[in-house]
């Protein structure tokens, strides 16, 4: 043993010493008092260290650091872009009167629930009331596409229920469903496909202003094709909910669906998740 | 994307997939920052470093090459980054570490449990930064020797004796014994125990 073990008091005063070692410690120590008093010390600065509690990030650091990240990585996107061209043009707020999806539970609770409910009525001020599309309230379909999903507009809808973290990855399979029979019936097949048919001028002031909310965080790009933005809670207070599908090149099929929850007021991201097609 | 490994994430983020960072974020951003705020003392510099050290993932993941854990990738880069915001704040500031860094008072209802909290702060900020680091990542992360040896890039043998080093030295500062040098984070060799 040199002198004075430094690496095995330290493994001493963590207890990871197996008998030999410790009875080497123990020796050494009870004969010398330099390394008496410094398992003493060492041995108080662990407990010390140990008891400290969790540190916390502050609030919207998250969003900070992704706003910094997609700013490295790009310029503004296009829904931006488009929020604000909208925004210019004061174009009056249009009804979605068509592109009414509903997703619909699959027998989880929570989907249940929501029907339950009945159709959505959204109370808060910036929200119309939705017009119902023919497929709200009626059937068992996970996912009633209409006709105007051939149009390359995200569908917009208002429900009143509330989301909770766990219920964000469950909603995944319905919308890849969802996703797979509107690409069947005539939704953009790619990114590319779908900005073609895309008119900034046809997008409601509600919607754009939804879009612009949501980009904030998630990285715009010709990627991204925004399928489903739903306004209602998650956790009690007010969000987005958004779907948008994602390929790997602009021109390539979508391969992937990805669920954005944005808090409508501070638009900072609460949750994620995503799945493949 | 919440529950898949991280190897699988930063497979995906390389792919395109634009909810795999994120993810990433989200994940190990508690890790980062507490690391962050422990190193430097404070949380302002807490909060600036660890932007950095996930910006510097996204340069860098690329790179990564799975050879050891992501975590003690991380851990590696977020101490790499604090000690690059040690040395900036020494050249901008030599004389402003004094008396441990500056923080608002604690808040009211916790108020104790707070004061002790920047207790620790201020002793860890005068233990010599080489040790504070194997302190903070073993005994409060709680990250085993091997880790912490990869993450700070030295043998094995010197985490534990600078853990047992470190760990004197704090316990002297926290009674108050701490008068030699008073240079809180110069030399390893000053706090001989």
């Amino acid at each position: 043993m040199t002198e004075h073990p430094e690496e095995l008091l330290a493994a001493y005063v963590d207890g990871a010493l197996d008998d030999a070692d410790r009875a080497e410690v123990e020796a050494h120590v009870s004969s010398c008092p330099r390394c008496r008093e410094e398992v003493a010390l060492a041995s108080e600065a662990h407990r010390a260290l140990a008891a400290q509690p969790d540190e916390a990030p502050p609030e919207g650091l998250t969003l900070r650091i992704l706003r910094e990240a997609r700013a490295e990585r790009g310029s503004p996107g296009r829904w931006s872009t488009t929020a604000r061209v909208v925004a210019a043009a004061g174009v009056a707020a249009v009804l979605i009167t068509a592109g009414v999806v509903v997703l619909r539970g699959s027998g989880d609770p929570a989907g249940r629930e929501a029907i339950d409910q009945g159709p959505a009525v959204e109370r808060d001020a910036p929200f119309a009331t939705p017009q119902d599309g023919p497929a709200a309230g009626s059937g068992e379909e996970l996912f009633e596409p209409t006709s105007d999903l051939r149009t390359s507009q995200p569908v917009f809808r208002v429900e009143d229920r509330d989301l909770q973290p766990e219920d964000v990855p469950r909603l995944l399979p319905r919308l890849a469903a969802g996703a797979t029979e509107s690409l069947e019936q005539g939704f953009p097949p790619t990114a590319e496909a779908f900005f073609a048919g895309f008119d900034p001028e046809r997008v409601p002031r509600r919607v754009a202003r939804a879009l612009e909310c949501i980009t904030e965080e998630l990285p715009p790009d010709d990627l991204i094709v925004p399928f489903v933005i739903e306004a209602s809670r998650f956790e009690g207070e007010p969000a987005y909910v958004a779907a948008f599908l994602q390929g790997p090149e602009p021109s390539a099929p979508y391969d992937r669906v990805l669920v954005w929850v944005v808090a409508r007021e501070s638009c900072a991201l609460r949750t994620f998740a995503s799945q493949r097609l | 994307v919440s529950g898949a490994p991280d190897e699988e994430l930063i497979r995906r983020h390389l792919a395109g997939d634009r909810a795999a960072f994120p993810a990433l974020v989200e994940r190990h951003e508690r890790r980062v920052w507490s690391v962050a705020l422990r190193m430097l003392g404070r949380p302002e510099d807490a909060a600036d470093t660890t932007q950095e050290v996930f910006l510097t993932c996204l340069r860098k993941l690329h790179g990564f090459r799975g050879t050891s854990a992501f975590t003690t990738w991380l851990h590696r880069v977020t101490l790499n980054a604090c000690y690059d915001a040690l040395r900036r704040r020494a050249r901008e500031a030599p004389a402003a570490d004094e008396d441990g860094p500056p923080e608002p008072p604690p808040v009211a209802d916790h108020a104790d449990a707070a004061a002790a909290r920047l207790d620790m702060r201020r002793a860890l900020a005068r233990v010599p930064d080489d040790f504070r680091a194997v302190l903070v990542l073993h005994d409060m992360e709680g990250l085993p020797y091997q880790e912490v040896a990869e993450a700070v890039g030295v043998p094995v043998g010197t985490v534990k004796s600078r853990l047992h080093r470190g760990r004197v030295a704090l316990a002297r500062v926290m009674r108050g014994e701490h008068r030699e040098g008073s240079e809180p984070s110069k030399g390893t060799e000053r706090m001989q125990g």
